[in-house]
């Protein structure tokens, strides 16, 4: 330790006038008073003995000097080998994954990380700073560089964990960022390190993995539950689950439909293996689903063991045809199931409520883009949707996008095309199928307003007599139902690397929950007004409270 | 007069004379029954006659239903002596205002009212040092003198105990009558005022007292550690005084007045307590209203 300060030693000289204004003052005031009858009376206590009285004056000029000594050492600045190292900055990023919600068995890695990250906010020294980062999937600054540790443990306090999985890397580039933005800086990560195995090379140079307690990974769950549609039969659906364990597993999952049991699945896992199961049936109407894994007493993380997913009830698409019949057409619709269709020989003005799709051709054509899908058949003209400049005489079908869900299973390469319309698509248009760089399909269809153009008439070509057409028509009308990969058909699960709980790091770099001190941290001055105002506070009561009991 | 008799104060004593008279309803002179038995009024006791009593006194009722002849008693009037006790020791001028003052205008008052009731008045200072006492005479002409004659009494530090004092007085002789001792009963020791009560009533005196105190006696004052020195025999005591150490002290107070209080109460002594900050002449209205200092 080191005085900052030293000349306010010269100070400690007012210890002599303290001694002498001490003993001028406590030496003993007379008091006539009319009778000693009652002082008499009163009991001889041992403070009252001249010893006592002697003895307690002298300790009470010791403390009072004492605390004289101790101011002095405050003004001189005593500053521990601690305080004498340079300003440090840290970026702390905490990482709030599901992981996170592991119990061992209490408290949770998540309140643990919470109050290591504290901690380390409360060893802050005026001249430190510290930024925090959460781990989250897109990566949040919590709180930028500050050094007031009021402001950071409150942004602290406002972090919560999530119940899915995160990477850490884009949160890591982010701390490695902020700390370029001061020289010296350090990155500090709280978490159980339980990452993706690419993600520990992610961890910028140098930075401190402050790890938990983490415990076994004992722990068995849910990584899976969904349910979704077949697209090709929209009734028909099936739901998937998969069970992953850190060990051998034996147990069963309870499977509920609207509440009422539907099956108990025994489950059991060999160490490395997952187990996967699925159901199908086929409904119209909607219903949810709910699994609850029954785990070990040990299992640690609690939030994989129950999911519940929602299968939406279908409902049949509407569509509007425009134009003269199309017999072809019609049959077409007329087999897809859970489709209901109307026509009408020229455009409305209005279309009738709950349309999700029309169809026209030829001349009866939409001036704007419909608020509607709109599926356009072989426009005679140009419009919004590009520009025709002629007529292709028996044009192949040479280009295909075939990671189009529109051409999924179509085999559109086979159709003979007599005569196609040579189109100009409009700007942003996307063409699926095209003849010799001629867009024969092109259109909006992943965004809104839908539309799409089949630049060539189905009856100059041996489309309608290939399973092409219906195959591509049911694609068209399966894209206008809600996709069944989003929305509440999945269950929203930590996932297999967190269910797994093991980290990819652990207790690496030089950190450890125990590296940070229990307390906070304090300079020496702050610590010899507390002593010195803790030897005050006993003099007072010892002496001039005067207690004698 | 000085400012120790203020004319108000004086003029308030005839008031107080007034009332002290409604009290009394209307003797004329001094009607205090006398222990000795002789031509009063009022009858008192019979006793066997005897060759040579008055033949007026023997009750002939008597003598015709019993066939003794039996002298009736009466009880002889004669005027009081009202002994005036005044304790000069030096911790009746302890306090701010003195505790003396107090004591000497109670004791004009209470002398004024006896000379009104045609009584004697007399004062008897007691102190460690020789004083000359006021030789009871009656008559109001004796008032004026008298105030002056207390306006000089003092007090005297030294040694000396309530008895002793009392004991001295007594060695004078003084008529018996109606003794009402004004002091702060603070004795030398605890037994120091009962020992001097005793022998007040041993002499047969009719005793009334009057305990004068000052409020900064009642409590210890300020805590700390002081060295405290009577003022009578300048002895010392050091202590260190706290909150326990006070309310001891009140304590120890309490429980000697209280003691004070009982032995009075036992012996019928009138006791009339009263602090040196309160006006004389309400204490003295306060001792006819309540009793036994105004026969």
């Amino acid at each position: 330790m080191t005085f900052l300060f030293a000349p306010a030693a010269w100070l400690g000289l007012l210890a002599l006038p303290i001694v002498a204004f001490y003993l001028l003052k406590t030496r003993q005031r007379r008091r006539p008073v009319s009778t000693l009858l009652f002082w008499e009376q009163l009991k001889p206590r041992l403070e009252n003995s001249p010893f006592w009285r002697k003895l307690r004056r002298w300790l009470s000029l010791a403390a009072q000097l004492l605390i004289f000594a101790l101011l002095l050492a405050a003004l001189a600045r005593p500053a521990f080998d601690w305080e004498q190292h340079p300003p440090r900055r840290t970026v702390a990023v905490i990482d709030p994954s599901a992981s996170m919600q592991a119990r061992h068995p209490s408290p949770s890695r998540w309140e643990e990380a919470s109050a290591n990250l504290r901690r380390s906010i409360a060893q802050l020294r005026v001249e430190d700073e510290m930024a925090i980062v959460s781990a989250e999937d897109p990566p949040r600054i919590i709180h930028g560089w500050s050094s007031s540790q009021r402001e950071l443990r409150e942004a602290a306090a406002a972090l919560e964990v999530r119940s899915t999985a995160t990477h850490p890397g884009a949160a890591l580039e982010l701390a490695a960022q902020l700390a370029a933005l001061r020289e010296g800086a350090e990155v500090a990560v709280f978490s159980d390190a339980v990452w993706p195995p690419d993600a520990k090379e992610t961890l910028p140079p140098g930075a401190l993995l402050y790890g938990v307690d983490a415990g076994p990974p004992q722990n068995a769950g849910l990584t899976l539950f969904a349910i979704r549609r077949s697209p090709v039969a929209p009734g028909d659906w099936q739901l998937d689950a998969e069970v992953t364990a850190t060990d051998r597993f034996s147990g069963t999952l309870e499977l509920r439909r609207d509440g009422e049991p539907m099956d108990l699945a025994p489950v059991g896992i060999e160490p490395g293996r997952l187990w996967q199961k699925s159901w199908r049936g086929s409904t119209e109407a909607g219903a949810v689903f709910t699994a609850v894994l029954k785990a070990d007493p040990g299992d640690r993380l609690a939030i994989d063991n129950e999911a519940t997913a929602r299968l939406e009830a279908l409902r049949p698409v509407r569509i509007l045809l425009v134009g003269p019949a199309d017999p072809f057409l019609e049959a077409v619709l007329d087999a897809v199931p859970l489709v209901q269709w109307s026509r009408v020989d020229a455009f409305p003005p209005a279309l009738p409520h709950g349309t999700d799709l029309v169809i026209t051709r030829g001349e009866n054509l939409p001036a704007e883009p419909p608020s509607v899908a709109t599926l356009l058949l072989h426009p005679d003209r140009s419009g919004f949707w590009g520009e025709r400049r002629g007529t292709l005489k028996e044009a192949p079908v040479t280009d295909l996008r075939k990671m189009s869900r529109l051409l999924r299973h179509t085999g559109f390469a086979q159709v003979a095309i007599d005569e196609a319309g040579e189109w100009q698509a409009a700007p942003g248009s996307e063409t699926i199928a095209a003849s010799l760089e001629h867009p024969l399909i092109f259109g909006q269809w992943d965004r809104a307003p839908r539309w799409l153009v089949l630049g060539f008439d189905p009856a100059k070509s041996d489309l309608p007599l290939r399973t092409a057409f219906p195959v591509f028509m049911g694609n068209l009308l399966q894209s206008l139902r809600p996709d069944p990969a989003t929305g509440a058909g999945a269950a929203r699960l930590p996932g297999r690397v967190e269910s797994e709980l093991q980290p990819v790091a652990r207790g690496v770099e030089g950190g450890e929950s125990g590296a940070i001190a229990r307390w906070p941290v304090f300079p020496g001055w702050w610590w010899a007004l507390l002593i010195a105002a803790a030897l005050l506070m006993l003099e007072w009561w010892s002496y001039h409270r005067r207690i004698t009991d | 007069m000085t400012e120790l008799f203020a004319p108000a104060f004086l003029r308030k004593l005839e008031g107080l004379h007034l009332l002290a008279r409604q009290i009394a309803r209307g003797r004329m002179r001094a009607e205090r029954r006398s222990v000795r038995r002789g031509s009063g009024l009022e009858f008192a006791d019979y006793r066997p006659f005897s060759p040579g009593d008055d033949l007026r006194g023997i009750d002939w009722r008597v003598y015709a239903r019993h066939r003794h002849l039996l002298l009736k008693l009466f009880e002889e009037e004669e005027d009081l002596h009202v002994h005036l006790l005044l304790d000069c020791t030096a911790s009746m001028q302890w306090g701010d205002p003195p505790k003396f003052d107090l004591a000497r205008r109670l004791a004009a008052g209470l002398a004024y009212l006896a000379l009104a009731n045609l009584d004697r008045a007399g004062i008897g200072p007691l102190g460690p040092h020789a004083q000359r006492p006021w030789t009871p005479s009656r008559g109001r002409a004796h008032f004026l003198p008298l105030l002056r004659y207390l306006e000089g009494c003092t007090t005297a530090a030294g040694p000396g105990e309530l008895s002793a004092n009392v004991t001295r007085w007594l060695a004078t002789r003084p008529r018996r009558g109606l003794v009402l001792w004004i002091t702060d009963a603070w004795g030398a020791t605890a037994e120091d005022a009962f020992l001097a009560l005793d022998r007040l009533r041993y002499a047969r005196h009719e005793i009334a007292l009057v305990q004068i105190r000052h409020p900064d006696e009642l409590a210890a004052g300020e805590l700390g550690e002081f060295e405290y020195e009577e003022v009578e025999t300048g002895a010392t005591k050091t202590m260190i005084v706290d909150r326990a150490a006070a309310a001891a002290y009140a304590q120890a107070v309490r429980a000697y007045e209280e003691e004070l209080t009982r032995y009075c109460h036992r012996h019928g002594i009138p006791l009339l307590q009263a602090l040196a900050t309160e006006p004389a002449e309400e204490i003295l209205r306060r001792s006819l209203l309540e009793g036994g200092f105004v026969r």
